[in-house]
């Protein structure tokens, strides 16, 4: 057994990182690989297309009701395939400190006895932006050593990317972790493709891989459904058996080269996204 | 970004405040902080302060949440709510304040619903949200007041032609704060007025929530209280006279009475038989020790509204030699600063001191050391050190003081300025 591959997804607020996770996690399943999913999210829906619902109670909110004395087998549910699915939960909106609040979460993990020797993978779905030092925990200290940025075409998105990437520089210097690469979460934007290779290009990294857009994952959500679960023989389920693939054959990891706001925006420019409007048609 | 200070002088924001609702009577501090604040906070200002602390609460009997990660990551305001209730159940105070310190300011507690609560409940309980990391102890001083003016002062309901309130003094930041308050007060009570120190006297909070009613506001420091004068003008008409400094001595004291019977409209007569009996007072015990008075070549090297007035004092009425004034504090706003040099530089004697802004105690020292002809030293205990390497003569007289106990000892006004005079010719 070698050593566990510990994968941090950032990106976008609403970008698709927890679907994207979720179905990535089942296909590595299918393939025969021990996966633990840990939710840093204070919404604690990171785990809900594994477990069939969001009956996940969080590590916060045991610690809270539960005190110190919490139990492994409380926090930590088995999903889809026999994958290990964790919460860290926060607190209530608008009080406390999430960001605190994942910190306390994985450290309560660690002691429990979370990360067993049988495990393959362990993949930390982070919430949006890496706003404060809690929400880069899982890159810091040695635990996740990958990092993927879910983006789209969107312009927003970019911006978003490009920030995390800011925050993986910081840590690879003293914490070891490297850009694996960009994972689009295809938004049917003009030139999706083109733009996001020049993206990671610039970036130092590249496009991992391209998942195009597919009602069916919302179907599959609606029924609380990874894709691969819900319609294991689709076109869809079998784009993220190939992004699993991709993760686990990756061996490129950068350093990333994030980009001055200005060089972000020629790129922009150059695959025409500054200038939709020109074109408007209703 | 802010730099590393060697020796800063008091603490943080909440030190500052600390030590001004320590000086009220029967007022209680509540910390909504990590453990260790209350303690560190006292020790950091109050703790070097003439051997003096508040007694009401100080220090580790401060009631405080003691936020430890469990608060810090739920947010910490249900511990809050116990315990403001539990101050209020075993501490009989007139009025609770509320404090927050830094990792209560970093998460953003919000203080202000829990402190309500007890409002409607009838209790005197007032948040102060201003987190540790705000500033430092003399911001402390302007954010109570402005807490007192935003939230205890009260509408006047008529005017105290003869009252006024007095500022500028901080407590236990200023190591002789009530010696020189009970010494101003005195010399305006012989002015016909009625003095809010709002520390001494066992004045207290109905003096707060009743200083709108003051004619005038008078400041003693030469640029603290800026913020929290116009407030005072803006909502209750009460105008204010900014006094630069301590007034010690006859001719500074003289001045200074001058300016509030100006302001006040004050019968001059009054006003000069005052300052006559004054002078004559000092002037008598100074004429009987006339061989004693040796010329000096002095620094100082303390905040500026002490450093104004020892140096104005021993240039002006004693032709002592001004050669360095190091002012400790940091000092933001580029009118306050030439506020003080301008008033270094009208001493009358003919060459005015080098002065210098250092708040570094590194620096401090080193422009001390850099002058060669110096025959004393008069600065806080952070300059003993200093001094005895160049072997002059050294007093301390300003903040921080730890090896003097100091109760009501003054060196402001008339009689203050014997009591320096008597300090500066003890080790003779």
């Amino acid at each position: 057994m070698g050593e566990i591959r510990q994968i941090a997804i950032y990106g976008k607020g609403g970008i698709g990182k927890s679907t994207t996770t979720q179905n990535l996690t089942a296909g590595l399943v299918e393939l025969g690989k021990k996966v633990m999913v840990v939710g840093c999210d204070p919404k604690a829906d990171s785990t809900r297309l594994l477990l069939g619902g969001l009956a996940q109670k969080t590590v916060l909110d045991t610690l809270r009701e539960e005190g110190d004395g919490v139990k492994l087998e409380r926090i930590l549910k088995e999903g889809f395939g026999g994958t290990r699915c964790v919460e860290s939960g926060g607190p209530e909106p608008g009080v406390g400190c999430a960001g605190r609040g994942i910190i306390t979460a994985i450290g309560l993990l660690e002691n429990l006895g979370a990360y067993t020797e049988d495990l393959d993978y362990v993949f930390y779905d982070v919430l949006g932006d890496v706003v404060c030092g809690g929400f880069a925990m899982p890159m810091r200290e040695g635990k996740a050593k990958e990092i993927y940025i879910v983006a789209s075409g969107e312009m927003m998105a970019l911006y978003a990317a490009n920030n995390i990437a800011k925050g993986v520089k910081r840590f690879a210097k003293t914490g070891g972790v490297r850009l694996g690469g960009i994972i689009c979460n295809s938004r049917n934007v003009d030139r999706e493709m083109d733009l996001l290779r020049a993206f990671s290009k610039e970036l130092g990294t590249k496009l991992l891989y391209y998942v195009p857009r597919d009602n069916i994952v919302q179907h599959a959500e609606i029924n609380r459904k990874t894709v691969i679960e819900y319609r294991p023989d689709s076109k869809q389920a079998g784009e993220y058996r190939s992004l699993a693939e991709a993760v686990m054959e990756n061996k490129d990891y950068t350093i990333p080269t994030p980009m001055e706001q200005e060089r972000l925006e020629e790129i922009l420019l150059e695959f025409g996204l500054m200038n939709i409007g020109d074109d408007y048609k209703i | 970004m802010s730099e590393v200070v060697e020796n800063p002088r008091g603490g943080c924001v909440l030190a500052g405040i600390n030590s001004v609702l320590g000086a009220i009577d029967r007022v209680c501090p509540i910390y909504h902080a990590g453990p260790g604040c209350c303690m560190q906070s006292t020790a950091s200002d109050q703790g070097q302060s003439g051997n003096k602390s508040s007694c009401f609460v100080s220090s580790v009997s401060i009631p405080s949440t003691n936020m430890l990660e469990r608060e810090v990551v739920f947010g910490g305001t249900q511990k809050l709510q116990s315990t403001i209730q539990g101050a209020i159940d075993i501490i009989d105070a007139d009025a609770y304040f509320v404090l927050t310190g830094c990792t209560a300011g970093i998460i953003g507690d919000d203080i202000e619903s829990i402190t309500d609560q007890f409002k409607e409940e009838g209790h005197q309980v007032y948040p102060i949200d201003t987190p540790g990391f705000a500033g430092d102890s003399n911001l402390g001083y302007e954010v109570v007041w402005n807490t007192m003016i935003n939230q205890v002062v009260e509408e006047p309901l008529k005017k105290e032609e003869n009252l006024v309130n007095l500022f500028g003094i901080i407590p236990y930041h200023e190591p002789f704060w009530s010696g020189n308050l009970e010494e101003i007060s005195r010399l305006l009570k012989k002015l016909g007025l009625k003095v809010n120190t709002f520390f001494t006297e066992h004045q207290n909070m109905e003096h707060i929530r009743t200083s709108s009613q003051a004619a005038l506001n008078i400041i003693l420091h030469p640029w603290i209280f800026k913020g929290p004068a116009r407030k005072f003008e803006e909502r209750f008409a009460v105008p204010s006279i900014r006094y630069p400094g301590l007034p010690i001595g006859a001719s500074d004291t003289k001045r200074f009475l001058l300016m509030v019977g100006e302001a006040l409209n004050l019968d001059d007569r009054l006003v000069n038989q005052v300052i006559e009996e004054e002078d004559d007072y000092v002037y008598h015990y100074l004429a009987q020790s006339i061989g004693t008075l040796s010329w000096k070549r002095f620094a100082v090297a303390a905040d500026a509204g002490t450093a104004l007035g020892i140096t104005r004092y021993l240039a002006n009425d004693y032709s002592f030699t001004p050669v360095l004034v190091v002012i400790t504090e940091p000092i933001f706003r580029q009118e306050d600063k030439e506020r003080i040099i301008a008033e270094l530089t009208n001493l009358e004697y003919a060459r005015p001191p080098k002065v210098v802004f250092a708040s570094d105690q590194y620096e401090i020292n080193k422009v001390l050391m850099e002058e060669e002809d110096l025959s004393l030293i008069i600065g806080s205990s952070n300059e003993e050190e200093v001094s005895s390497l160049k072997e002059v003569q050294f007093i301390v007289a300003a903040f921080p003081i730890k090896d003097r106990l100091i109760f009501n000892r003054a060196y402001a006004g008339y009689r203050g300025s014997l009591t320096l005079i008597e300090d500066l010719y003890d080790n003779l």
